[in-house]
């Protein structure tokens, strides 16, 4: 399990077309937008898309100022099954 | 597995992945300002969190760590930190990984033929103690046959302070050999150079906050967008919401920083040097010199020429060099000769030196000029890097100097650090060949003196002639000069400078004996007589020290692999090896008979401060596995004798314990307040009331402006070696990749380096991109990709290869030219050519 939490912060003239591009990405999930500027996003393994694929696509979307991991999860596959 | 139980599976992974996603968006929430039910996402999940700093660069960023049931399995960007506030860049998705690689060594190696060692035998696993007695065989043959300056040691700026310090006095006092070197030498010794030469006291006077307060930023050879992001995205966020601010970014090439800059500005390489006294000069010649500030708080010097560029003394290029031998020497001026030496530094003149636009450099001039503009310039790499790097940065404070922006606020010089503690270790514990703790130095009898007290040896011990750095000891390797070397925590055969000529046959010289300790099986460990296996990151307690010299330390979250032991414990093991009369002279232990009989161990660590603290003081609820194995509490008694050096020395640390509580403190600590700004009254405790500015670190209480004139490059393109090569880093991987180049999805996914070259340039040699070719210099040669689009814009003359990827080895090409001064490596110029391979 692979999890990310990612906070972008992308310029304000361009964040449709940002969001846009970001929605494209395998395993990203945008959960919140605030000021039309700073986009709250998860990101994970779907398949064999990588979050760490995701965290580089992130980075070369046109209009992304800036992207930082907040919060990361990781454990091989054998813990996951593990009951919560 | 039945249909039921894999139902069953699913559902709890499904929801378990549910839980921690939701834990992920609560606390990106937190970090974005937005409402969140609880920034931390504690408790949930049977993680355990605990405060901790990252793993990579100088920043410091601090992350809380998750651990389950023995391992790291979540890390968070810490909201309390006051660095990062939360976030974390790209890197941080490595650092739950980074202990976790498939190739993790757990037991000490050692090449063998016949059950004996042999240096062209295979690695073969050895037990700890036959490893440390093939080493101890081989440091007393050496000492015994070649003296002390036969053995030496590399070390890092990404060991804990303890361990740098634990190792300074192993070789300072144990074996009295200067020859320990930090691979800081390589990243930021130009910096210091440059701080002593000015300050007379090292690190940055100023801090992070003034990314809150300044109007305007000077790039100068950084990529922060790239290698500091965090402390990027703090800039960025000023630049947008601060009206007025602009950002002024100056590179030999384009890179991700110049999508921000109101003012770019691309150079021919070394030239920085002329655009510094160009900037100085528009200063004086428009009146913008702060006369009230100069007049009370500054000196001005001319430095020393013809000072070489630190090759080998054969070198063609170290003939007639009458100042090779004092290259840091300065002779005082009045200001009117200083204006006059920086005279010749006209726009006109500059411009065409430089290939800036005339009109870009004034702005950048008139920035530094406005006496309304408060100005922060920062620095990595591009500086230091450089074989003029010490005078280069002795050039920026010249201009901040000359218009008092210092010292204060959002006004200030600042070097940014590429390793979590090249400050709190390699600087401020002074590991390099010519240091002692709290900015002292081997070849000052009282410093020794005082260094010998504390450490309760005799006067004599530490001798006074400074070691083989960094460069110096691959040289030395292969001149059979240094016989016993140890390597820890760094990659030195893959980021040393010259790998074909002097590091490899240094490590494989038949006379050499080299032991590497790493957690991994890199470059450098495959090249060695013996690999010892070493614990990491959290598998340790640890303390680093970042370039707003800001303390911060983390407890130990859980258990190395195997047989791996952290670097301190490796040090301080192995001086157990060692009797008094097998390591001092007759004459030495004369002086302190009742050593005689005894052990280094005993001698150094055992000493009654250092194992002052029982076990029962340790972290509650945390392993410690050195201070269990030792019996006392070693990192705190190693750090309470090392403290004793800096306080009352404007070098003041807090109590262990307060770390052991705070997001880090910040140097000078006294009455457990940290200071931000130095040199200045109301902010630095050691400036006086009514003394306004006082450059303390200096006796006479002034900075000193040195004017350093511009000189060519070493190695510059010529007809059969035609472009400038330039090597450097990549946002995804730090420095070698040892480290991040481990997780598993990676070897699917990414990547190696490339080599970025302008499109034209391409042409003019009929490649195209993706092409696959040979970079070659006098040196060695490299096979790699070309690519002519991408983050990194070239201009014509001038190609740019990144260091990370071991399959393809950067540093055959480099030249070993060095700052005379700092000694540190110019990994950014030297001539290279490009054919089809």
């Amino acid at each position: 399990m692979n999890i990310c939490g990612v906070l972008v912060h992308a310029d304000p003239a361009r964040i449709d077309r940002v969001l846009g591009s970001l929605k494209l990405i395998e395993g990203l999930e945008i959960h919140d937008v605030a000021d039309g500027a700073r986009i709250v996003l998860t990101v994970e393994d779907v398949g064999s898309h990588l979050a760490l694929d995701a965290l580089g696509a992130i980075h070369a979307t046109d209009g992304v100022v800036a992207a930082a991991l907040v919060y990361h999860h990781f454990e091989p596959a054998g813990n996951a099954a593990t009951a919560v | 597995m039945t249909g039921d139980t894999a139902k069953k599976t699913i559902l709890s992974d499904l929801s378990r992945r549910d839980v921690i996603k939701a834990s992920a968006v609560t606390a990106t929430l937190a970090a974005a300002g937005l409402p969140a039910a609880n920034a931390v996402a504690q408790g949930k999940d049977g993680i355990r969190w605990d405060k901790g700093v990252c793993r990579f660069c100088g920043t410091g960023c601090g992350v809380l760590v998750g651990t389950k049931e023995g391992r790291v399995v979540a890390t968070q960007g810490d909201p309390d930190a006051p660095v990062n506030r939360g976030l974390n860049c790209i890197k941080g998705y490595f650092l739950s990984k980074i202990m976790y690689g498939e190739d993790r060594l757990t037991k000490p190696l050692l090449r063998m033929k016949n059950g004996k060692f042999d240096k062209n035998g295979d690695f073969t696993p050895v037990s700890w103690d036959d490893a440390f007695k093939i080493m101890a065989e081989k440091w007393k043959a050496a000492l015994k046959d070649h003296g002390p300056t036969a053995v030496g040691m590399f070390g890092s700026g990404q060991w804990t302070i303890w361990e740098g310090y634990a190792a300074a006095k192993l070789y300072k006092a144990g074996f009295r050999s200067n020859n320990l070197d930090p691979n800081a030498r390589h990243c930021m010794a130009s910096a210091v150079a440059g701080f002593m030469r000015t300050f007379g006291i090292d690190e940055p006077m100023g801090c992070y906050d003034d990314l809150e307060h300044a109007d305007a930023f000077v790039l100068w050879g950084a990529n922060m967008a790239e290698m500091h992001p965090i402390l990027w995205s703090r800039l960025t966020d000023r630049r947008l919401t601060h009206a007025g601010c602009e950002v002024h970014v100056l590179s030999t090439y384009e890179h991700r920083c110049f999508e921000l800059a109101d003012n770019p500005m691309i150079f021919t390489p070394q030239s920085d040097l002329a655009i510094l006294n160009y900037i100085a000069n528009h200063i004086i010649t428009s009146g913008k010199v702060n006369k009230e500030f100069v007049d009370k708080a500054v000196s001005f010097h001319h430095t020393n020429l013809k000072i070489g560029y630190g090759l080998r003394p054969t070198h063609p290029l170290e003939k007639d060099q009458e100042n090779a031998a004092k290259p840091a020497g300065m002779k005082p001026i009045t200001f009117e000769e200083y204006a006059k030496a920086v005279s010749e530094y006209t726009l006109e003149y500059t411009a065409k030196l430089s290939g800036v636009q005339p009109d870009r450099l004034q702005k950048l001039a008139e920035l530094y000029a406005d006496p309304k503009k408060k100005v922060v310039s920062y620095w990595t790499m591009g500086f230091n890097q450089h074989t003029r790097g010490t005078w280069v940065n002795n050039l920026v404070y010249n201009v901040h100097l000359l218009v008092g922006k210092i010292s204060e606020p959002g006004n200030g010089p600042f070097s940014l650090t590429g390793q979590p503690s090249a400050c709190g270790t390699a600087r401020e514990v002074g590991t390099f060949s010519h240091r002692l703790p709290a900015d002292m130095v081997v070849d000052n009898p009282e410093h020794r003196a005082k260094t010998e007290k504390i450490w309760q040896v005799p006067e004599g011990t530490i001798p006074e002639k400074p070691g083989y750095h960094a460069v110096l000891q691959h040289r030395m390797l292969k001149d059979s000069k240094l016989r016993a070397y140890w390597v820890q925590c760094t990659n030195n055969m893959q980021t040393a400078p010259n790998m074909n000529e002097e590091g490899y046959p240094g490590y494989r010289n038949p006379d050499t004996f080299i032991v590497v300790s790493d957690p991994y099986p890199t470059v450098t460990a495959l090249a060695a007589d013996l690999m010892l296996p070493t614990a990491m990151w959290m598998e340790k307690e640890g303390a680093y020290g970042n370039a707003e010299r800001r303390t911060q330390f983390w407890r130990q979250q859980v258990k190395a692999p195997g047989e791996a032991r952290s670097d301190v414990w490796q040090t301080i093991e192995f001086s157990k090896h060692f009797k008094i009369e097998e390591v001092w002279p007759e004459e030495l232990i004369a002086k302190k008979p009742e050593y005689r009989g005894k052990t280094l161990y005993d001698v150094l660590y055992a000493n009654g401060v250092v194992n002052k603290f029982p076990v029962s003081e340790i972290q509650a609820g945390f392993d410690n596995d050195e201070s269990t194995s030792f019996g006392f509490y070693l990192q705190k008694g190693l750090f309470e004798e090392y403290a004793a050096f800096g306080r009352g020395k404007a070098h003041d640390l807090a109590d262990f314990e307060l770390y052991h509580k705070a997001r880090g403190l910040r140097w000078p600590v006294i009455d457990n307040k940290e200071t931000l700004w130095r040199f200045r009254e109301g902010y630095d405790p050691y400036v006086k009331a009514g003394e306004g500015v006082k450059f303390y670190g200096k006796k006479d209480g002034r900075a000193a402006i040195i004017f350093c004139p511009y000189e060519p490059a070493a190695e510059a393109p010529d007809k059969e070696f035609d472009l400038w090569l330039c090597t450097g880093r990549v946002l995804e991987h730090w420095h070698s990749g040892s480290m991040t180049r481990r997780v598993p999805e990676l070897h699917r996914s990414v990547t190696h380096a490339v080599l970025f070259m302008h499109p034209e340039d391409a042409q003019d040699r009929k490649l195209h991109r993706g092409q696959i070719v040979k970079v070659k210099t006098r040196r060695g040669e490299v096979v790699t990709r070309i690519e002519t689009r991408g983050r990194n814009k070239m201009p014509k003359g001038l190609v740019f290869i990144p260091f990370f990827d071991e399959s393809q080895l950067v540093n055959k090409l480099t030249l070993d030219a060095t700052c005379p001064i700092s000694k540190e490596t110019d990994f950014k110029k030297c001539a290279c050519k490009v054919e089809v391979a």
